[in-house]
């Protein structure tokens, strides 16, 4: 291709006037040996996208239409073992706060100490997670020494 | 008699107090009585009861914060939590709260929204927890400060 | 019609380009991720409208624009903002016969960040996924023009920015 009919090209694809076979000419052109200099960028631009295309890690994704596996047999840890026996507590303590009106929040727990235990377990649990989250995020920054100046936002 | 004196608060103040909502009450409703879940509520009346009392074998930095909580709700399920956690996830971007954090670590999926009271403090967390089989979704509504619980694991973990 | 075989071919195979389509306009990993997964579960839930989709492609590219510029609004607005850099190319997967290096696909991927999101949307599905205008035009619910507008433009900026840096 000659210089001329390349900057055409560039022309027409600035322009956004290309058809898809004179894009995918102008790539063939721009991945060889000799791309001038000044098209440099483009060739590097055009590697990119390809690059995009191939290299983008995409997650796996739940298919919704696929049928639901039956769940496993439960186990339920210990911790939670508690939290089934306050149940069983509320259901009881239901039946004496029984005429309060139905919009109140049923409390789980009856007795506030029990209760107190339990919300402190929930905002540790929390405040692990935010932490987590920031030790992560900041191990990440370490990596991109040009995002620095990012550390002190978090 | 301190229990019995509690209780008698808690009476007076389940009627006082007005009910107070959160962002996710409709999907707390939803499975609260699915047996394969377990649920968790606090009300605003325990969180007050709680407040006027001392309790000996809870961090101070704790207490600060539980005293300004006055509502803590959280829907656990042990096994085959992933449709779950992705259904939350509808719910919770339709109400309003934003997100603050997001962790993908091995499986495992955490997020954490806040809904602003349009000063520092935020009048509502909900942490949204899941990998293939566990899924969490906790809830807590009040004055709450992010700096505030972000410390807490630093001086619960030393 | 029978839906679990129309969304196991037509639907649930398009999630990889979605996904791209969606971090174009987003720009971030796991809200892209959200956006795609929800989009899925949505188009899924809407079987029974399918019949009157006039072009079920582009419908399903439209909802998952509208949805990337929803989350994109309030990840703008968000209290505590999770600085770029955070999932940028982190590329954990596969980093073997790297074209570019890391250095200039930074440079690239921040240029592409300046450009405002319509730009990248379109530049996306053409420059990337090589689409024709019209499907673009039909993807996007914007008009041929408006499509051409926007990647001559977004592509005349890429230019001013990138020239002198590569």
């Amino acid at each position: 291709m000659t210089r001329n009919d390349m900057d055409t090209l560039v022309q027409k694809y600035i322009n956004a006037e290309s058809t898809r076979q004179e894009e995918e000419q102008l790539k063939t052109a721009l991945r060889g040996q000799d791309v001038p200099a000044d098209l440099k960028y483009l060739s590097t631009l055009f590697d990119y996208y390809e690059l995009q295309k191939e290299h983008t890690v995409v997650p796996d994704f739940q298919n919704p239409a696929a049928p639901s596996k039956q769940p496993n047999a439960r186990i339920i840890s210990m911790r939670w073992m508690a939290v089934a026996a306050s149940v069983a507590i509320l259901v009881v303590t239901l039946l004496f706060f029984n005429q309060s009106p139905v919009t109140a929040p049923a409390d789980t727990y009856d007795d506030p100490e029990i209760a107190a235990q339990n919300a402190a377990q929930a905002l540790e649990l929390l405040s692990g997670e935010l932490n987590r989250g920031r030790t992560l995020a900041l191990d990440q920054m370490k990596e991109f020494d040009n995002f620095n100046k990012y550390l002190n936002v978090f | 008699m301190k229990t019995f004196l509690s209780m008698c608060l808690l009476i007076v103040g389940m009627n006082t107090l007005v009910a107070q909502t959160g962002s996710m009450d409709a999907y707390f409703q939803k499975y609260q009585d699915d047996n394969s879940f377990t649920v968790v509520s606090i009300s605003a009346s325990m969180f007050q009861v709680i407040s006027g009392m001392d309790i000996e074998n809870i961090d101070p930095d704790v207490k600060a914060i539980l005293d300004n909580i006055t509502g803590l709700k959280i829907l656990t399920k042990e096994s085959g939590g992933q449709p779950y956690y992705n259904e939350a996830l509808t719910t919770i971007t339709n109400q309003g709260l934003q997100e603050m954090m997001t962790i993908k670590e091995k499986g495992e999926n955490v997020k954490i929204y806040g809904k602003s009271d349009g000063k520092e403090k935020l009048k509502e967390v909900v942490m949204l927890r899941g990998d293939t089989n566990n899924f969490v979704l906790m809830q807590i509504l009040g004055n709450l400060s992010i700096d505030q619980l972000t410390k807490l694991s630093n001086t619960l973990n030393k | 019609m029978n839906y679990h075989q129309v969304f196991n071919e037509d639907v649930f195979p398009l999630r990889d380009k979605l996904y791209r389509f969606s971090l174009s306009i987003v720009r971030k990993n796991d809200i892209a991720e959200d956006v795609v997964q929800e989009i899925l579960i949505k188009v899924w839930d809407k079987r029974e409208d399918w019949e009157k989709w006039r072009n079920m492609n582009a419908m399903i590219y439209t909802m998952t624009k509208n949805l990337s510029l929803d989350k994109l609004k309030s990840k703008n607005n968000q209290l505590y903002t999770i600085p770029e850099g955070y999932d940028t190319p982190a590329d954990s997967a596969n980093p073997v016969q790297r074209v570019i290096s890391m250095d200039v696909e930074c440079i690239i991927h921040k240029a592409i960040g300046t450009l405002n999101e319509i730009q990248r949307m379109v530049i996306q599905l053409r420059d990337i996924e090589g689409h024709t205008y019209q499907e673009i035009a039909d993807m996007t619910d914007l008009t041929m023009a408006q499509v051409k507008v926007n990647l001559h433009r977004g592509r005349l900026e890429l230019r001013d920015k990138l020239k002198n840096k590569l």
